[in-house]
């Protein structure tokens, strides 16, 4: 497959050919994440639906909250850890957790443990706990396994979507999240979900993998440096004639929706999980 | 120099509406950085060049005293003088101690950051000792009494049009010179401060301990020139410029030229100076003297959270993939070096009150560790600092964040403690961005979030959340996934 | 003023920062990646790869098939130049190629520019000044390459009597003579003779590696040959004596 954007080391696959979705139901266990739960419901329905598709029997947690990257990211280690130590609790037990967001699986997958590194009972459970976390899109390529043969989206049935399903398909272009591209090496995987829908196009923007400028509370403190690197991308998105611009973090949509909107655009901003729900009028044949 | 930082945001806002310094900076990426991508590709091994580079600097710097005490025996062996200079003030007062002692009137200067740290070339001035900056970038900056924009392109933030008025002002040039022009102009002028200069002053890219050997890189032969022509030649490097062996000085050469500019094979000229001329040779400087400097490089050292920092070839890579200093340029950073590695070397090596903001400027996106030939994890720094700066620092007290914000995040952690705290925080929040909304969006928002909507509109909170929906029968929907 | 005067000092300091009282002699540094000899199996392979390397890197290449093709190419070179002055370094290779007299039948000067045993001080700079000021003059520079490297398309030039550092470095136009035997597959091999003789005090204590024009990129990114070295570079590559 060819990338637009060949830097980088991603992760090797991690596909788990013991955990076949040919055989049975698979459990996973949904960590929405907080913003998808207070300000995108509708994704964390999407990615709800998408999971169910593929046969995974869905839980969700209630004790969940966040996953403590904000104080994180801000140098707050110690509340930081108390919220990783919750989130370890909410999944105890769980055989995987899929999160809609590639920065909240990396945060999980990756800081908890350097966070938890000084607490050993804590640091073994954060290891445990990371190797059992995925970013959703990692988690239906590399665990769930997309079959290569026949086509997972064949025998479709006309879905509810609400995107235009033009004659010309849907025209989609990809924003790679730094968490994911960066801390999860998720290059592929998002892509192969979008490429392997019908009527869906991907037309590759210029450097995708450039940050949009978000950065949690940097969009704050410097929102003008933020606004220009959003102002950049929006350029690039807009730049490729796309119906609708596709990311796996709702944080990074947060910005480049609000910022499309501004500028009046038409482009849709969309996360990969409500692009697979609503052009998955698909169930997967046995 | 004395670190500027704490107008780091006010000096970005000017730099964000200055046009001229916005196409140079985009000149970065579609330049040096795709450059270093093309290199990157072209060359075997590369990624691998990149492991060995960093084990063998990690190695290196955990073993400093003993790599530098063999650069020193052997470059005394060969009849050089090795000075530690602890700090700024020792450096330069070495230096002028040299330039004095042969009665120099004139020293001539190849480009080196490090004598940017210790401000040598006004040391020199007020001692009456004409310097001269004679790399091209840096002729530039000193004549426009400028500090380096870029660790490796100076005054790459100037225009053809302003280098030319500069020009004009200084030497009564026509204003319509082209670059040609320019630089047959600079190159007279620095001729005749090359055949005058008793003494030069030059950087070094790297000390190779176990021959005794500096390592220059140029592409224009300044290099050469300050190691040929004068009688004296001292070079001011970093302490943490050693690695312990000729064997892998090719290596270390090619991850440095072709992750600064990516040019392939080599720069114009690479030069290696093991001691001063030898008896037979014809010409070449009498004295070489090497000041090793540590200058605030041991408070890197002695952290082991920083200590990677000082792996830092100063490609100046991480500057170019930085889409934060493509944006606001280097002389926002307030001291030498800019971009992200300027963000940890600025607050590590001068004072992290001061620095403040640096570690903050950085939407954490990780391109620098991508784009760094030897891997330096520069955004896990960044927070190891900003961790220091919001629980305050037993070194630096007054770096602490403001009361605010640490109660700002108490709060939230407060409302993150369980579900419930969580849904109260919301309905709040719902109560206030009532009269904000607008379709789905808050398109005004009070300080400190104002900045936000002034780029882009917010997401209302939504009226219902995740955990209520799961809770109102998400969880009943069948497995085929249509909702009931 | 001492050299080395707080060296202990200094170093008290590092190892404080390293948590350590003394120097401990550490392990062996892990080993660097060498790269691969080139696929050049014979002499004329080697050359040819310079030859294409080099031309990439900037070089105007010539392969020289007889001492009066290569002195005839310098003759050429310095036919063009303005100031009718050629610095040359006294290389036993350029005399056996009669460069000399074919630079003297263009038409231009041909001086070897050398100290040699000055005597005193006073006799040594004033003789240096002399010959600054001759290759600041001249038009065209030619010497001998000590290496060439067929990796990088480089040649290297290493002082000794004889042969100044200014011969390649101030005239605008440089031309290398190289010998098929001083061509090296790789830098790294350059970098193993040069430690080598370094460690046993016997390789020079200087070392140009020029790969190409003088270049600068410092206005506008855009670059710009010649600024402080030679802006116009050649390389002769002596076939007839391979």
């Amino acid at each position: 497959m060819a990338l637009p954007s060949e830097e980088g080391d991603p992760a090797p696959r991690q596909r788990e050919e013991d955990q076949p979705h040919r055989t049975g139901p698979v459990a996973a266990s949904l960590f929405v994440t907080c913003i998808v739960d207070q300000f995108y419901p509708d994704v964390g329905e999407s990615a709800v639906r998408v999971l169910r598709r593929f046969g995974v029997d869905v839980d969700f947690p209630e004790s969940q909250t966040c996953c403590g990257q904000p104080a994180f990211n801000a140098g707050y280690t110690g509340l930081a850890a108390d919220a990783a130590l919750r989130t370890l609790e909410a999944f105890r037990g769980a055989r995987y957790v899929v999160a809609p967001s590639g920065s909240c699986a990396a945060m999980v997958k990756v800081f908890y443990p350097e966070l938890l590194r000084d607490d050993p009972a804590a640091l073994a459970e954060a290891r445990d706990l990371a190797a059992r976390t995925y970013e959703l899109s990692q988690y239906i390529v590399d665990v769930l396994g997309l079959p290569d043969h026949p086509h997972p989206f064949e025998g479709l049935r006309a879905g509810s979507s609400p995107l235009p399903s033009t004659e010309r398909g849907l025209s989609v272009t990809y924003h790679e999240g730094c968490h994911l591209r960066r801390e999860l090496g998720a290059l592929t995987q998002p892509r192969e979900l979008m490429r392997s829908l019908p009527d869906v196009a991907l037309a590759e923007m210029e450097h995708p993998d450039e940050c949009c400028g978000f950065g949690g509370t940097f969009s704050v403190k410097f929102a003008d440096i933020s606004g220009a690197m959003l102002s950049d991308k929006l350029d690039r998105i807009e730049a490729t004639g796309a119906d609708a611009v596709v990311a796996c973090d709702s944080s990074c949509l947060m910005q480049i929706e609000g910022g499309l909107r501004k500028r009046g655009s038409a482009v849709r901003a969309l996360h990969l999980a409500e692009l697979l729900d609503s052009r998955a009028a698909f169930e997967r044949v046995p | 120099m004395i670190p500027n930082a704490q107008q780091f945001k006010r000096k970005s806002a000017a730099a964000l509406a200055d046009k001229p310094i916005q196409a140079n900076l985009r000149g970065l990426y579609s330049g040096f950085h795709q450059a270093r991508l093309a290199a990157g590709h072209a060359t075997p091994d590369w990624e691998e060049m990149r492991d060995r580079g960093r084990e063998i600097k990690t190695h290196t710097i955990r073993h400093l005293d003993h790599y530098l005490e063999q650069m020193a025996d052997n470059v005394t062996k060969a009849g050089g003088k090795v000075f530690f200079a602890s700090d700024a003030e020792a450096a330069n007062r070495y230096v002028v101690g040299v330039a004095r002692s042969i009665g120099a009137r004139t020293v001539i200067k190849s480009k080196s950051m490090v004598s940017e740290e210790t401000g040598l070339g006004a040391r020199l001035e007020e001692v009456g000792i004409e310097a001269v900056e004679t790399d091209l970038g840096e002729y530039i900056i000193q004549l426009a009494d400028e500090s380096p924009f870029h660790i490796i392109a100076p005054a790459i933030h100037k225009s053809r049009q302003e280098v030319a008025d500069l020009f004009h002002d200084r030497f009564g040039t026509p204003r319509d010179r082209d670059r040609e022009g320019l630089m047959a102009e600079a190159r007279e002028r620095l001729r005749d401060a090359f055949a005058r200069a008793e003494m030069s002053v030059t950087g070094g890219n790297f000390m190779v301990a176990d021959t005794g050997t500096l390592a220059l890189v140029t592409n224009e032969g300044n290099g050469r020139m300050c190691t040929s022509m004068p009688r004296v030649h001292v070079a001011m490097v970093g302490m943490e410029k050693v690695i312990p062996s000729m064997a892998d000085l090719g290596m270390f050469l090619k991850l440095l030229i072709r992750s600064a500019t990516g040019q392939r094979p080599l720069s114009s000229y690479v030069t290696l100076v093991s001691g001063p001329r030898g008896a037979d040779e014809e010409d070449g400087p009498e004295e070489f003297h090497l000041v090793i400097v540590d200058n605030g490089r041991s408070n890197l050292l002695a952290d082991p959270e920083l200590r990677e920092a000082l792996n830092c070839l100063k490609c100046g890579a991480c500057l170019n993939a930085c889409p934060v200093y493509r944006k606001v340029g280097g002389h926002v950073y307030g001291w030498v070096y800019g971009g992200p590695i300027g963000s940890i070397l600025t607050p590590a090596m001068t004072d992290l009150a001061e620095a403040r903001d640096l570690p903050y400027a950085s939407s954490l996106c990780g391109a620098c560790r991508e784009a760094c030939p030897v891997r330096i994890d520069i955004p896990r720094m960044l927070l190891h600092l900003r961790k220091q700066i919001a629980e305050g620092s037993p070194q630096s007290p007054s770096s602490k964040a403001p009361l605010v914000e640490r109660l700002a995040f108490r709060l939230w952690s407060a409302a993150v403690r369980t579900p419930g705290a969580m849904r109260l925080a919301s309905a709040f929040g719902r109560l206030f961005q009532a009269p904000l909304r607008r379709r789905g969006t808050l398109r005004w928002l009070p300080p400190p979030l104002g900045g936000w909507t002034r780029h882009r509109g917010f997401p209302a909170l939504a009226s219902k959340s995740f955990q209520d929906r799961w809770r109102d029968g998400l969880n009943d929907t069948d497995q085929a996934g249509r909702q009931p | 003023m001492t050299a080395d005067g707080n060296r202990a000092e200094f170093m008290a300091a590092v190892r404080r920062a390293l948590g350590r009282q003394r120097d401990e002699a550490p392990a062996p540094p892990p080993a660097g990646v060498r790269h691969p000899r080139p696929e050049a199996e014979t002499r004329a392979d080697l050359l040819d790869l310079l030859a294409h390397t080099a031309a990439g890197a900037g070089w105007s290449v010539f392969r020289a098939k007889s001492p009066e093709d290569a002195a005839g190419y310098v003759a050429d070179a310095a036919s063009r130049i303005s100031s009718g002055l050629v610095v040359t370094s006294a290389h036993p290779v350029l005399r056996d190629a009669g460069i000399e007299s074919a630079v003297t039948s263009v038409g231009a000067r041909c001086e070897t520019v050398a100290v040699g045993d000055a005597g005193s001080d006073e006799e040594r700079q004033r003789r240096i000044a002399a010959m600054r000021q001759t290759a600041l003059e001249a038009g065209m520079g030619v010497a001998a390459a000590d290496y060439a490297i067929a990796e990088t398309g480089s040649c290297v030039v290493l002082p000794g009597a004889g042969v100044s550092r200014l011969v390649s470095l101030l005239p605008p136009v440089f031309i290398a003579l190289v010998e098929p035997g001083r061509a090296l597959p790789t830098l790294d091999d350059l970098f193993a003779l040069l430690g080598e003789g370094l460690t046993a005090g016997t390789a020079s204590r200087y070392a140009g590696i020029i790969t190409g024009p003088s270049r600068s990129a410092d206005i506008e990114q855009t670059v710009t040959v010649g600024v402080h070295g030679p802006g116009e570079v050649h390389m002769v590559a002596l076939d007839y004596l391979g």
